[in-house]
This record gives C-alpha cells, structure tokens and sequence, in this order.
C-alpha cells in the first residue's frame, strides 16, 4: 500500500470510529487531554503496525481494544491501577442496589459514572458502555474475573447511590 | 432479568458519547502517520486483497440473496428492525457471531442511526431529495436483511457477517456524503453578507 492510499484508509477509518473512541478513552482516563493522546497513539500504533494486522479482525474492533489498552497503561503508568481485592460475591450481590424504582437520565448517568474511583469508573465503563464481559475485563486489566464482578457489582451500588443522592 | 441500568445505557448508548475530538487531533496525527513513513522508509505494507475479496463476496451473496428473498418464509425475517433503526445486540441471528465482529458492528449501526438522525432535517425542507436519500438507504436495507436472513441457511457465517459489515460501512459511506449535501444545501440558503 502506497502513503496516499495509506493516508485515505487512515482517514476513512478516522472519521468512522474517532469520536466514539475519543469517548471509551475519555470515560477511562477522566481527562480531554489524556482522551487526546490515548486517540491519538493509538491511531499512530494501530497504522504504523498494519501489516501484522493484515485483516484478522476488522479495523474498528482493533482499534477499540488498542485504545482501551493504551487509556488503562495510562492510568497504570499513574499508579491508577486496579487493586487485585477479591471480596464475597454472594454478600456483594445481598446488597446490590436496584435501579427498577429509579427514572434513569442519560445526563445524571454521565455525571455519576465520572465522578466515581478510577477503578470502580474503568470496571464499570468496559462493562456497560464497550460491552466486554467479566473475563474478558480480567484480561485487560490483568486481575482475578472475580474481582473484576466484585469491582463491578461495587461501582454499580455507588454509581446507583450517587444518582438517588442527586435526586 | 436484566438490569434495567444496563437496558438503559444500551438503548440510549450514542447520547452517552457527548465529548468531541479536537478537530486540530486528526492533523496531528495525519502528520504523526506521515512522519512515521518517511522515518521508516522499509517499512512494507502488503497489498491488501481483503477489500477486493470482501467485495466480490458481497457481490455473490447478494446475488444469491436477492435471488433468494422471493421464497424466504423464515418467521424469524418479522423481526427485521425497521430501515434505519440497525440493531445489533437485540438481534436474535446475530446472537452467536464471534464478539469482535458483533463489537464492530454495533459500533457502525450506532454510528449509522446517528447519522440517519441527521437526514430529518431535509424531510421538510426538501421531500424529494429526502425520498432519494432514504431510496438509496433502502437498497443497501435490501441486501443486508438479505444477508441477515442467510444466517439461518448457511453454515458458513464467516463470509455473511463479512459482507454484512461491509454493507454496514458502505452505508456510512453513503450517509456521510448524504450529510454533507444537506450542509451544502443549508450553506447556499444563508444570506450572503
């Protein structure tokens, strides 16, 4: 492939898939800027590494795994990192906190999605806004599948608390 | 039951996605990309034949699926969501098909009803065009319900979803060009200054 042809497939793909993955990193990493680079490393490695690529998955679902990675190595790099804390599924799931009574807002969501914990917001994030399911968050993450319920189950309660607390 | 927070995100998925790149981001790195060749001049990129080959697959299966859709009795086809309201995740045949596929796709159907949100605004303005434009949806409608509809006969899935992301691409290849008349149209009828 040729740089121009490069460059159009670039472009193609930039304006495809570049604002709902500018959003996945900015939920993860909390910040526009941190948001901006992530995007913007991640276009650059996903380009740069074309030809191991070479149409294994499609373009889309590559980049949206390799920004997921790079926006958690960030927040790693920051010693943001998810701790490893197994904890009692089944008490974790007495308590869980139900959204059935509650008229849900889009606006209210966002808001309280990015005021939680990095970890609690990261679980949460990959969980019901990108749609990977508990192992394959374990994997991105590098911890226990049973965390990642117990982290996930924690960030719903609280992500449900500060909702009725803003009601 | 399902969680109805999770129900929640799902139907109003795209309203979550409020923060807007930088336009100033794509020039960096269109530039950062092209630096990166010029500094590894042996880097080589293999010509790609997937795109061909994805074309000429979609070719015959639309062939085949169009010739097809005059016996289909499958009851399964009522389901078919209406043109423009793509659904990915609720759909019953695309249950089983690998995660990075369905991920691929509800990310183009998102984006596609997004972008067909944004022909309403020609409905009134200008009917004819409008009928145009959603004629043009509804032939790539056509050979997509076609597809879905082969799942249920085929066993090899691999190249129906194949040519089902494909349709789905050339539809917001469509959709962008069809949005990018309607601004044209809004910038000729303001007043010049």
């Amino acid at each position: 492939m040729n740089a121009e042809a490069l460059e159009r497939q670039f472009q193609e793909a930039y304006d495809l898939y570049a604002r709902r993955l500018f959003n996945t990193a900015y939920r993860i990493v909390g910040r526009s800027e941190d948001a901006e680079d992530v995007l913007q490393e991640s276009f650059l490695e996903a380009f740069r590494h074309l030809p191991q690529f070479e149409g294994r998955a499609s373009i889309g679902s590559w980049l949206h795994r390799i920004v997921v990675n790079r926006a958690v190595n960030l927040l790693r790099s920051r010693k943001l990192i998810l701790m490893d804390t197994p904890v009692d599924i089944a008490d974790d799931a007495d308590t869980e906190a139900d959204a059935m009574d509650l008229e849900l807002q889009v606006e209210q969501i966002r808001r309280a999605a990015m005021s939680l914990p990095v970890g609690y917001r990261t679980v949460l994030t990959l969980h019901l806004f990108e749609g990977y399911d508990h192992e394959e968050i374990a994997s991105i993450l590098g911890i226990a599948p049973v965390s990642v319920r117990s982290q996930y189950h924690r960030a719903r309660n609280n992500l449900l608390r500060i909702i009725r607390q803003q009601i | 039951m399902k969680d109805p927070l999770k129900i929640f995100i799902e139907q109003h998925r795209d309203d979550f996605d409020t923060e807007i790149p930088p336009a100033s981001l794509f020039d960096r790195t269109a530039s950062g990309l092209r630096n990166a060749n010029a500094n590894h001049p042996r880097l080589r990129i293999p010509v790609r034949t997937g795109m061909a080959a994805a074309a000429c697959i979609l070719a015959f299966v639309s062939y085949l699926a169009i010739r097809n859709t005059a016996t289909t009795t499958d009851p399964e086809m009522a389901s078919v969501p209406a043109r423009g309201e793509i659904q990915i995740q609720a759909d019953p045949l695309l249950q089983g098909i690998d995660s990075g596929s369905a991920r691929e796709m509800q990310l183009m159907a998102r984006e596609a009803n997004q972008r067909e949100s944004g022909l309403v605004l020609l409905r009134k303005d200008d009917p004819e065009l409008y009928q145009r434009f959603l004629s043009d949806l509804a032939e790539l409608d056509s050979v997509y319900n076609s597809l879905r509809e082969m799942l249920t006969r085929t066993p090899n899935h691999q190249q129906l979803i194949e040519a089902m992301e494909i349709n789905l691409q050339m539809r917001l290849q469509l959709l962008e060009r069809q949005n990018m008349v309607i601004q044209d149209i809004k910038r000729n009828k303001k007043p010049r200054s």
